[in-house]
C-alpha cells in the first residue's frame, strides 16, 4: 500500500498528469461548443425521412459524454495515457530516480505492481473524467435527455437506459484503456527513455489499427489490441452481443494480464545502469 | 309550408343516403367521404402517448402534445425523442394520396375489429412495376378509415390500424399502431412497431399559423 | 573487527555482453571498518556496488552482505543503506517529503529520527524546501541522508564526495568518521585518495574488474617503502655513490633531482653526498601516502597487463599488502 500511496503521490505531482485532464477538458469544452453550434446536423429526422415526425432532444448531456467518448478514445486518451504510464518506469530509469528507489529495501514487484495500478488508476480517472465533464458541459448546454447515437444508422435509448448503458460502455472503455497501459507499461520497462516507450505506444496502435483495416490480414484482426478496444461501442447497440462482448472483454483482460508478467519478468531481472 | 317540405326532403335524402349500400360509391367516391369526415377538423391539439418498438430504439413509452392543422401542418413538443408516423397525425393523410394516386378501385371487403370495411387500392394513373400503391380499408357506414398499407416495390412499407373515438361529434383517432417495415426507414436496417395512443383532445380553437413555424 | 565479515565476494563476476566489467571479484569487509574501494574509472567499482546492493545480478560468482546473499537482499531490509553514485530525487518534492516517500517503502521512520539525520546531514533549514532547486552537494547530503533513514548497520556508499566542495568534504568526512565511531560499517568508493586515506580504516583497489590490493590502510601506510628527494649539483656523482646504500632504489626524476627508496635515512644520506663533494640543495623525506599507494600499484598493473602477464587478481587478498607499492 505504502509503494502504491507513493506512486499515486508521484504521478498526480507530475505536470503531464494535469496537463492531460486540462487537454481533456478543453476537447470536452470543444465538442460541446460545436455541436451547439451545428446541433441541426444531429437531427433524427434526416436520419428517418419525411415519412416522420421527429420530436424531442436528441442532443443531451448523454449525447456529449457519447460523443466526447467516441472521439477521445480513439487517439487522445490512448495517447496520454501512453504518454504517462509510459514514463512511469522509463522517466524514473532516465532520471535516476529508480536507481534510488530500487536501492531501498522493497521488492521490485512490488514497486512494478504500484506503478502498474498507479497507471490503471491514472487511465480511469482520466477515462471517467472525460465522461463526468462531458455529462456536466452537456447538462448546462443542452441539459438532460434521450441518448442518440448516431453510429451505423440510428439508436435511442430513453434517459434511464442511457445513463444505464453509458455507464456500462465508460466501464468498458476504462477496460480498453487499462490495456492500453498495460502495454505502455510494459514497453516503459523495456526502453530508457520516456519519449520511446510513449512513441511506441501509440505506434503500436496505430500499426496494428493499420494492419486490421487491411483485407489481407483480415484472418488476423481478432488477434489485434485495437479491434477489441471498441468494446465499449458493444454497449451503445439496443441489442448486446453477448458473445463479442465477451470475448473482446476477455481479450482485454487476457491481454493485461500477459503484459503486466512480461513487464513484471523485464523489470525483475533488468539491470539498473543509470 | 314549402321550408318545411324542404326539410323533409332533406331528412329524407339523407336517410336515403345513409341507407343505400356503400357499394353504391365509387372507389374513389368512398375514399372522398372519408376525406370529408377529417376535413371537417381544420385543426386540434392532442396530447399523445407514444410507444417504440424497434431493434435500435430503446425508450420507453412517452407522452408529447401534437397541434395540427390543415392540410398538413404539424407541431410535436417531446422532453425526449419521439418518432412518429407524419401520416397518423394528418389522420391518415388521405388529401396527399388522392393527390399522388389518381387512380382508385375496390381491392375486396370484410370486417375489422367487427366493424364492416372496404379496402380501395389507391395507385397512380400510369404505374409501372416499381411503383406504389396504397391500400385503405374504409369503415363502409361511417366512412372512417380503419386501416392503411403502403407498398413500393412489391413489399409492405407501412401498415396503420387505427381506432376511432367520438369526440363532441367529430371521430377521431383513440389508438393509431403502426407497422413499419425493415427497409422502409432510411435507416435501413430497422423495423419498427409504433402504436399512439390518442388523448385530451381539443378541436377547431382556431390553431395559430405561428406554433408550426419553428415546429415539425 | 571481528566476527563474520559484513561483505564477502567470492569470484563475482558481471559481464554487459562481451565487456566484463567485474571479473572474479574476491572481497571481505570486516565489520566495523569503514572501508576505502579504490580504482580507476571504469575498473567496476560502481558495478560492483551495484551487484551488492541488488540493482544489478551479477553474472556468476557469489556476494552477501551481511551474510546475506545479495540475490536475497530483500531479508536485510533496513540493515542495509545505500547511497549509488549522485543521488536522484523528485524535483518537486521537497527534502523532507523525498525522504518521507522514500522510508515509506521501508515502513517509514519517526519524524524526529527524519529531523536528527536532516541534522546530521547539514539539511534542516532546507528540509522544506523543493529539491529541485538543491545544489548538488545538497543533494548528495540527502542521498546520505536517505541511506541513514533507518539508521542501517551497514552502509554502502558509491562516490558520496563526488563534487562537494572542500567545506562539503570536511562536513561528509565528519558525518563519517562520527557515524563510523558510532559502530556503523561503512562501505565507500572513493577518487578522493587523500580523503580515504583521512577516513578509511581498510581499502582495497580495483582495476579491470578485480582486486589488486586490499588491507588496513594503516598496514599499508606502514608497509609502503620510505623515500627521500634530493636536489643535487652532480646527478651522476650521486648517484655513483648512494648506489652503494643498502637496498636504496634510485630514480632520476629531473637534471638536478632524485628520489632515493629504502630504509637510509635522510641524514645518513646528504652527509654521505656532501663528504664525497656532491653539492647539495635540498633534502626532504618522501610522505608515505595512499595516493602514492594506489598510483604506483595501478602503474605496475598496468605495465603487467602491458607485458601480457596472466589476467587476474595480484593484490593478496586478506590483510596482506601489495608489495608493488611503491614510495614517493
Amino acid at each position: 500500500m505504502a509503494a502504491l500511496r507513493s506512486e499515486l503521490s508521484k504521478l498526480w505531482r507530475q505536470r503531464i498528469a494535469w496537463a492531460s485532464f486540462g487537454v481533456v477538458l478543453a476537447l470536452v469544452g470543444l465538442v460541446t461548443w460545436g455541436s451547439y453550434h451545428e446541433r441541426e446536423r444531429f437531427d433524427v429526422s434526416e436520419e428517418l425521412g419525411s415519412a416522420f415526425v421527429v420530436a424531442g432532444k436528441s442532443v443531451t448531456a448523454l449525447f456529449v459524454a457519447n460523443a466526447v467518448l467516441q472521439v477521445a478514445l480513439t487517439v487522445l486518451v490512448p495517447l496520454l495515457v501512453a504518454v504517462v504510464v509510459g514514463g512511469l518506469v522509463a522517466g524514473e530509469r532516465q532520471s535516476g530516480t529508480l536507481r534510488t528507489l530500487l536501492s531501498r529495501p522493497v521488492a521490485r514487484w512490488r514497486v512494478l505492481m504500484a506503478k502498474l495500478a498507479a497507471g490503471w488508476a491514472f487511465t480511469i480517472s482520466l477515462t471517467l473524467f472525460l465522461g463526468l465533464v462531458g455529462l456536466g458541459l452537456g447538462q448546462l448546454v443542452f441539459g438532460w435527455g434521450d441518448l442518440v447515437v448516431f453510429r451505423r444508422g440510428l439508436t435511442i435509448f430513453d434517459a434511464q437506459t442511457g445513463s444505464m448503458r453509458l455507464l456500462q460502455a465508460y466501464a468498458l472503455a476504462c477496460l480498453s484503456m487499462c490495456a492500453v497501459a498495460a502495454l505502455a507499461l510494459m514497453l516503459s520497462t523495456v526502453f530508457n527513455n520516456p519519449m520511446t516507450a510513449a512513441g511506441l505506444t501509440v505506434a503500436v496502435l496505430l500499426v496494428s489499427q493499420i494492419v486490421g483495416a487491411m483485407p489481407y490480414f483480415e484472418w488476423a484482426e481478432s488477434y489485434l489490441l485495437t479491434a477489441h478496444l471498441g468494446v465499449y461501442r458493444e454497449v451503445l447497440a439496443v441489442t448486446i452481443d453477448g458473445e463479442s462482448l465477451r470475448s473482446s472483454a476477455g481479450y482485454l483482460a487476457a491481454f493485461m494480464v500477459v503484459a503486466s508478467i512480461i513487464s513484471l519478468i523485464v523489470f525483475e531481472r533488468r539491470d539498473v545502469t543509470c | 309550408m314549402l321550408k318545411h317540405l324542404t326539410a323533409i326532403c332533406g331528412v329524407l335524402a339523407l336517410v336515403f343516403a345513409s341507407a343505400t349500400p356503400a357499394r353504391a360509391l365509387t372507389a374513389m367516391e368512398m375514399v372522398e367521404r372519408a376525406l370529408q369526415a377529417t376535413e371537417r377538423v381544420e385543426d386540434y391539439t392532442a396530447t399523445v402517448a407514444v410507444a417504440i418498438e424497434a431493434p435500435n430504439i430503446n425508450i420507453a413509452r412517452r407522452q408529447v402534445n401534437v397541434w395540427y392543422k390543415q392540410p398538413d401542418k404539424v407541431h410535436v413538443e417531446s422532453e425526449g425523442v419521439v418518432i412518429i408516423p407524419r401520416d397518423a397525425l394528418l389522420l391518415g393523410n388521405l388529401a396527399l394520396h388522392l393527390k399522388d394516386y389518381a387512380t382508385a378501385s375496390f381491392a375486396g371487403e370484410g370486417q375489422i375489429a367487427g366493424r364492416p370495411v372496404h379496402c380501395v387500392k389507391l395507385a397512380p394513373r400510369d404505374f409501372g412495376p416499381g411503383s406504389g400503391r396504397v391500400l385503405l380499408w374504409i369503415d363502409s357506414e361511417r366512412y372512417l378509415l380503419l386501416k392503411s398499407e403502403v407498398w413500393r416495390g412489391g413489399k409492405r412499407q407501412l401498415a396503420a390500424r387505427f381506432h376511432h373515438t367520438n369526440v363532441r361529434g367529430y371521430w377521431m383517432p383513440e389508438y393509431i399502431i403502426t407497422d413499419v417495415a425493415e427497409g422502409a426507414l432510411r435507416d435501413r436496417r430497422s423495423a419498427a412497431h409504433i402504436e399512439l395512443q390518442f388523448m385530451n383532445y381539443r378541436i377547431n380553437t382556431g390553431l395559430s399559423d405561428s406554433i408550426f413555424r419553428e415546429g415539425n | 573487527m571481528t566476527g563474520q565479515p559484513v561483505i564477502e565476494t567470492r569470484g563475482l563476476t558481471k559481464r554487459f555482453g562481451r565487456v566484463r566489467a567485474v571479473e572474479g571479484l574476491d572481497l571481505t569487509v570486516p565489520r566495523g571498518s569503514l572501508f576505502g574501494f579504490l580504482g580507476p574509472n571504469g575498473a567496476g567499482k560502481s558495478t560492483t556496488i551495484r551487484m551488492l546492493t541488488g540493482l544489478i545480478r551479477p553474472t556468476s560468482g557469489d556476494a552477501s552482505v551481511l551474510g546475506v546473499p545479495v540475490r536475497e537482499r530483500l531479508r536485510l531490509g533496513s540493515r542495509l543503506g545505500t547511497l549509488i553514485e549522485e543521488p536522484a530525487f523528485y524535483p518537486w518534492l521537497s527534502a523532507r517529503q523525498n525522504l518521507r516517500l522514500l522510508t515509506s517503502l521501508s515502513g517509514g521512520v519517526p519524524r524526529a529520527e527524519m529531523d536528527a539525520t536532516l541534522e546530521l546531514v547539514g539539511l534542516t533549514d532546507a528540509a522544506d524546501r523543493a529539491v529541485g532547486g538543491f545544489s548538488h552537494g545538497m543533494r548528495q547530503r540527502l542521498g546520505i541522508a536517505q541511506a541513514l533513514l533507518p539508521r542501517p548497520e551497514l552502509l554502502i556508499l558509491d562516490e558520496p564526495a563526488s563534487g562537494l566542495d572542500p567545506e562539503g568534504l570536511a562536513q561528509v568526512r565528519e558525518m563519517l568518521l562520527e557515524l563510523h565511531g558510532e559502530g556503523m560499517t561503512i562501505f565507500l568508493s572513493s577518487h578522493l585518495l587523500a580523503e580515504v586515506e583521512m577516513t578509511c580504516t581498510h581499502a582495497a583497489v580495483v582495476m579491470d574488474g578485480g582486486v589488486i590490493a586490499e588491507g588496513e590502510v594503516g598496514r599499508i601506510l606502514a608497509g609502503l617503502t620510505p623515500g627521500t628527494r634530493l636536489v643535487v649539483d652532480d646527478v651522476p656523482a650521486a648517484v655513483r655513490i648512494l648506489d652503494e646504500v643498502e637496498g636504496a632504489q634510485i630514480e632520476q626524476t629531473g637534471d638536478h633531482s632524485l628520489n632515493v627508496s629504502g630504509e637510509a635515512d635522510s641524514a645518513k644520506l646528504n652527509a654521505m653526498l656532501v663528504e664525497a663533494g656532491v653539492r647539495v640543495h635540498e633534502v626532504s623525506p618522501i610522505r608515505r601516502t595512499l595516493e602514492g599507494f594506489y598510483m604506483d600499484t595501478v602503474r605496475d598493473r598496468a605495465a603487467e597487463m602491458a607485458d601480457g602477464r596472466p589476467e587476474g587478481n595480484i593484490g593478496p587478498g586478506g590483510s596482506g599488502l601489495s608489495t608493488q607499492g611503491g614510495e614517493r
